[in-house]
């Protein structure tokens, strides 16, 4: 609806710079701050004011004879609020760098160890628009062995290890998941370093005997992918001899909601021109008791070079993308459901993969450091031949792919987004592509949502 | 998100916020929730590396609940 910002004043304050307000209800504007994630609710009535104090009302002495209630800083009593969830600041506040601040401090972080593991390459589904390059392979004890001994080697000084499950279709190799997990739970308790871990799964083999053994895996997240109703999700993720899998996947959740409560489970729900309309009733389709529990969330399918560049969401996605996501936002909500926008969570980075001490390590052992396609020519290096030896041409990608950042870009410094999505996927900015995010093109749309998303999370 | 820079003199000639506003009368506005209040002092996970961090800097000057900026260590 309209951006705010408040010009240094004679007095301590100015507007932060990363004010935005939206029409909520007939009642009420609501105003969120991208920087500081807060939230303030404005009365209709009060609203033009608040945007005349912020953006040019001075908070000097001229106001006092109006404001006789003002607080210690000089803040009258009836926008209190805009002060304690920070829409004015301390003048002297630069919030650009306090972004930078932000950034680096969660990039180069060094305390914090994140692997995503994958046992396997194997998958037991045939997704059209898989972005793995697939290869029949699985992790094998010699390469274990490596991949121990290279992290009890170089992240002894670690406080935090993390370990996301990956694949392929990880939970294929459940053996291999139970043994690297007791070799870095024992290496976390020798260096007195904390350690946990999350499972991305197609959820076909999540059944109720594995679910039992979360707990000594210490998985505390898990994410699971539908693609719509039984007829859409078995259109596009069925096994390899074409049989459907919904009916498991559907049971394995409603299990899993029965049985665990010390883990998170989410559920992504890619989209595109073939399930958009029928995303709503898979919706519709889970009892309560799952839309209570389980956070779910939206994202387009993209192309991608191992799927052929084929485009699987372009109708769907029209020339507003972000619209087509909330409309199925908005209606997990209505129904009950928790849901997640990913990019309106407390973290200062775009993606794990953010992070200096991240790393991904195939079957064979090969390092990369992002997971976007898992072809030898793009790994760092290999755990088996030592990640000491890394060449020239590694080094090079290494260094670029760590020194990318958004603040030497324009665009990215004067948008308003830059504190939520801190410049978008690393992996596109290095190769020279579009990095803005789907929401940065209906931030009035997305707001919208984020605010309905956390005061669902508060009237919890 | 234009960017005003009102001349304080100007300002007080023609005073909108004092003759059209009454910030004492208003509805106020409502807190709804601080969100991040910690973005500024450190993340709350000891070695987030806020200056002054003991467990960061490794100084060993003995700050630890005194010097230390990061709420964590406090």
């Amino acid at each position: 609806m309209s951006v705010s910002e408040l010009e240094t004043t004679s007095s301590g304050f100015k507007a932060s710079k990363y004010n935005f307000f939206v029409k909520y209800d007939k009642d009420s504007y609501y105003g969120y701050n991208f920087l500081y994630r807060s939230i303030v609710r404005v009365p209709d009535r009060t609203y033009p004011a608040v945007q005349q104090f912020l953006t040019q009302a001075t908070l000097s002495t001229e106001l006092d004879e109006h404001a006789p209630n003002r607080n210690p800083q000089g803040i009258p009593e009836s926008l209190h609020a805009l002060q304690e969830a920070s829409f004015i600041v301390d003048r002297n506040v630069d919030e650009m760098k306090l972004i930078r601040f932000r950034y680096f401090r969660n990039l180069f972080a060094n305390d914090f160890l994140s692997l995503v593991v994958l046992p396997t390459l194997q998958c037991n589904f045939c997704c059209p628009y898989c972005f793995e390059f697939k290869k029949p392979m699985a992790m094998n004890d010699d390469v274990q062995g490596a991949l121990i001994r290279w992290v009890e080697k170089t992240f002894t000084n670690t406080r935090r290890l993390h370990v996301a499950w990956f694949g392929g279709e990880p939970l294929m190799q459940k053996k291999r998941i139970s043994s690297l997990t007791e070799h870095f739970q024992s290496f976390c308790t020798r260096i007195g370093a904390s350690y946990e871990s999350s499972l991305v799964t197609n959820g076909f083999l999540l059944d109720s005997k594995f679910q039992q053994s979360l707990s000594d895996l210490r998985i505390k997240s898990i994410q699971i992918t539908l693609d719509g109703d039984k007829e859409a999700h078995d259109r596009f993720r069925h096994l390899k001899n074409g049989n459907g899998t919904f009916d498991r996947i559907y049971e394995n959740i409603l299990s899993f909601c029965d049985n665990i409560d010390d883990c998170t489970l989410s559920l992504r729900i890619n989209c595109g021109d073939d399930n958009y309309s029928r995303i709503e009733k898979l919706l519709a389709d889970f009892p309560s008791k799952v839309r209570a529990k389980v956070l779910v969330y939206f994202r387009w399918i993209f192309k991608s070079q191992a799927s052929r560049y084929q485009e699987f969401s372009s109708k769907a996605r029209g020339l507003a993308p972000y619209e087509g996501l909330s409309r199925l936002y908005r209606a997990a909500m209505t129904l009950g459901w928790r849901t997640i926008n990913p990019l309106g969570q407390f973290k200062d980075g775009f993606c794990d993969m953010d992070k200096l001490n991240h790393f991904q390590v195939d079957p064979e052992g090969n390092v990369y450091l992002c997971s976007h396609s898992y072809r030898a020519s793009e790994a760092i290096g290999s755990v088996v031949g030592g990640m000491g030896t890394i060449g020239p041409k590694e080094h090079n990608r290494y260094v670029d792919w760590y020194a990318a950042n958004p603040f030497e870009d324009k665009k990215c410094t004067e948008c308003m987004l830059l504190p939520a999505c801190f410049g978008g996927c690393r992996k596109t900015r290095v190769e020279g592509g579009p990095v803005c995010t789907e929401e940065s093109g209906a931030i009035e749309v997305y707001v919208n949502d984020l605010i309905r998303e956390r005061l669902s999370k508060i009237a919890v | 998100m234009a960017t005003k820079k009102p001349n304080p003199r100007s300002r007080r000639a023609s005073p909108k916020v004092a003759q059209g506003i009454s910030f004492y009368a208003l509805v106020p506005v409502e807190l709804i929730d601080k969100g991040d209040d910690k973005s500024q002092y450190g993340n709350g996970v000891p070695g987030c590396g806020m200056p002054g961090c003991l467990i960061m800097c490794g100084s060993g000057c003995g700050c630890l609940g005194g010097g230390c900026a990061a709420p964590c260590l406090k």
